[in-house]
């Protein structure tokens, strides 16, 4: 599949306001995004999230590596024409009305009145503000206020979104609307770099993802690449079990298989493939025992996250 | 296309500005005030209404080209709306230019609203014959605030909306004073201090240079070879300084 997006090597320093200390906000991250994907960029509280954002959208420089949307530098209009921006806030003008706004972008994105206003009915549609087009933003409620971000950032067509913790200070009404929205651009074939520190929200979403921790990406793969390589075991749900059974299980609570019961049913976790296909065996050759089910554990992308956070905690401190 | 876009949404911003209204409500008090003046005056009445409305229209021209130009920039880095700006097809020199038109429209506007109040005055007591001479007087205060515009959001782009103000109005003060600077040189200063203030001699602008109230207000001559040359003046300037704002908006990072 096409990269819509590409990073290499991308590095940012800042120098702190007051002691003028060299602060790494971004250290050598490379990623690609392909065509028609949600790229998930997930990362804790100043990992770099914004920082490569800022960098994509041209706020801010790299101080090296360099970036490029479908072969254009970060720097060509060409590469702008291709990306819509929501930023984490609302940052809007508020003395102007939601088409007053949309009109503003529309121009500034080279679209003519008459193609803005016809987008502008579509999108304010879409996103229920048909009936607030006329107020000023500054008597929008939050939820209102992200959908016009919403609005303005697919407003010309943009091949790529990008998203900066679109969930943030959203009820739970909001959260599921720009869920849907997602969901809605992915099947119009938009590529969408979403950004957010709300893994559930990343794991409903996202096709491929990448782990930002204190600047440096420590994972990328889809959600079930980096799951699968965490196995936590095969988990057997079974019914109807007997003391008999209970006896042919042994070696294999011995061998360090976890048995408990749970709720009526007998858990049985084994390691290893070859033995979860050896122990299938013998659940389906033994008389009169049901399997209710059967689960490869892995480890969320929450836990993922926090093992890998930990880690570069570590590595970090002994680096210092 | 897209400058004017920006300038048309900064003329929309500042026409919905409170602070604006209120410096305007101000020069029309003291427009009024020039009448009061003229009638106790034993002199030209004409020419009292004159220097006063001239002189209303280049401060409260100042006033509210620091007012807003100072924030002018900064307000967009302070309030991040730019950030959904620039991200767009915009060079960033764009931006500063719409910026920097936008408000010298809203500056025509005021110009062109007092100018009418003066006027209006002048045709009560009869001094419509010397309308000319003012116009040009006019044009000249507008240079010099078009100038003072520019260095507000030089400034803006670079600093706070305190700093920026101080800055701007020190500038302004100095440009005004610039002709004098060499006068005021002790016999016995150091070399050092003489070519400090030879060198602020040449590179700030003279102020006084673009100053021809007076001749208007007493009915001089002021020739057309010496309008040209003071409005090239003034846009030379214009013009640097806007180049050295665009410079240093290109390289800055909106954090």
């Amino acid at each position: 599949m096409e990269s819509i997006l590409k990073t290499d090597r991308l590095t940012k320093h800042y120098k702190s306001n007051m002691l003028r200390r060299d602060i790494t906000a971004l250290e050598d991250v490379s990623f690609e995004v392909k065509r028609g994907e949600v790229f998930g960029y997930v990362g804790h509280n100043g990992a770099g999230k914004t920082t490569t954002i800022k960098i994509m959208t041209g706020l801010i420089r790299a101080t090296s590596g360099s970036a490029t949307i479908l072969g254009y530098g970060l720097d060509d209009m060409r590469a702008r024409r291709l990306i819509g921006y929501l930023p984490e806030n609302s940052y809007y003008y508020d003395y102007l009305s939601a088409t007053e706004i949309m009109k503003f972008y529309g121009k500034l994105n080279g679209m003519d009145t008459k193609a803005i206003l016809k987008r502008t009915g579509e999108l304010f549609e879409m996103l229920n503000l048909e009936n607030a087009k006329d107020r000023p933003l500054r008597e929008f409620s939050k939820g209102m206020l992200q959908r016009v971000g919403v609005a303005q950032a697919i407003l010309h067509n943009p091949e790529l979104v990008i998203m900066d913790e679109p969930m943030s200070g959203l009820d739970p009404i909001g959260r599921i609307q720009i869920k849907e929205i997602v969901r809605m651009l992915k099947k119009q074939g938009r590529t969408i770099f979403f950004a957010s520190h709300i893994l559930s929200d990343v794991e409903q979403l996202c096709d491929r993802v990448a782990l930002l921790a204190r600047g440096r990406m420590v994972k990328i793969g889809s959600i079930d690449e980096l799951t699968v390589q965490t196995n936590q075991g095969y988990e057997f749900s079974l019914s109807d079990w007997n003391e008999e059974f209970l006896k042919k299980i042994e070696p294999y609570r011995n061998g360090g298989a976890s048995v408990e019961e749970h709720g009526g049913s007998l858990l049985v976790t084994v390691m290893e493939e070859t033995e979860k296909d050896k122990f299938l065996k013998l659940v389906t050759s033994s008389d009169g025992i049901k399997l209710a089910s059967m689960t490869q554990k892995r480890l969320s992308l929450e836990d993922i996250f926090l093992k890998e956070y930990k880690v570069s905690h570590e590595d970090t401190d002994r680096r210092n | 296309m897209k400058i004017l876009t920006v300038a048309i949404n900064t003329l929309k911003e500042a026409v919905r500005n409170k602070v604006l209204y209120t410096l305007l409500f101000f020069g029309v008090i003291v427009s009024g005030m020039s009448i009061t003046l003229a009638t106790m005056t034993v002199s030209s009445r004409i020419r009292v209404i004159a220097n006063v409305s001239l002189a209303n229209i280049e401060v409260f021209g100042v006033l509210i080209a620091i007012f807003v130009g100072i924030s002018l920039v900064h307000k967009e880095i302070d309030r991040r709306t730019i950030f959904t700006i620039i991200t767009r097809p915009l060079h960033r020199y764009e931006f500063i230019l719409g910026k920097y038109i936008g408000l010298i429209l809203t500056l025509l506007i005021q110009i062109a609203f007092m100018t009418l109040i003066f006027f209006c005055i002048e045709l009560i007591f009869g001094g419509l014959e010397f309308l000319p001479d003012y116009l040009k007087a006019i044009w000249l205060i507008f240079v010099q605030i078009a100038l003072i515009t520019a260095v507000a959001t030089m400034f803006s782009s670079l600093s706070s909306p305190i700093l920026s103000g101080m800055f701007t109005l020190a500038f302004y003060i100095i440009g005004h004073i610039s002709s004098f600077l060499e006068m005021l040189l002790p016999e016995n200063a150091n070399a050092f201090t003489v070519m400090l203030v030879t060198l602020m001699r040449y590179m700030l602008p003279d102020f006084q240079f673009l100053n021809v109230k007076g001749l208007a207000v007493y009915n001089h001559e002021i020739p057309f070879s010496y309008m040209a040359g003071a409005t090239i003046y003034g846009f030379f300037y214009i013009a640097v300084i806007l180049i050295i704002a665009m410079l240093v908006f290109e390289k800055r990072d909106m954090k």
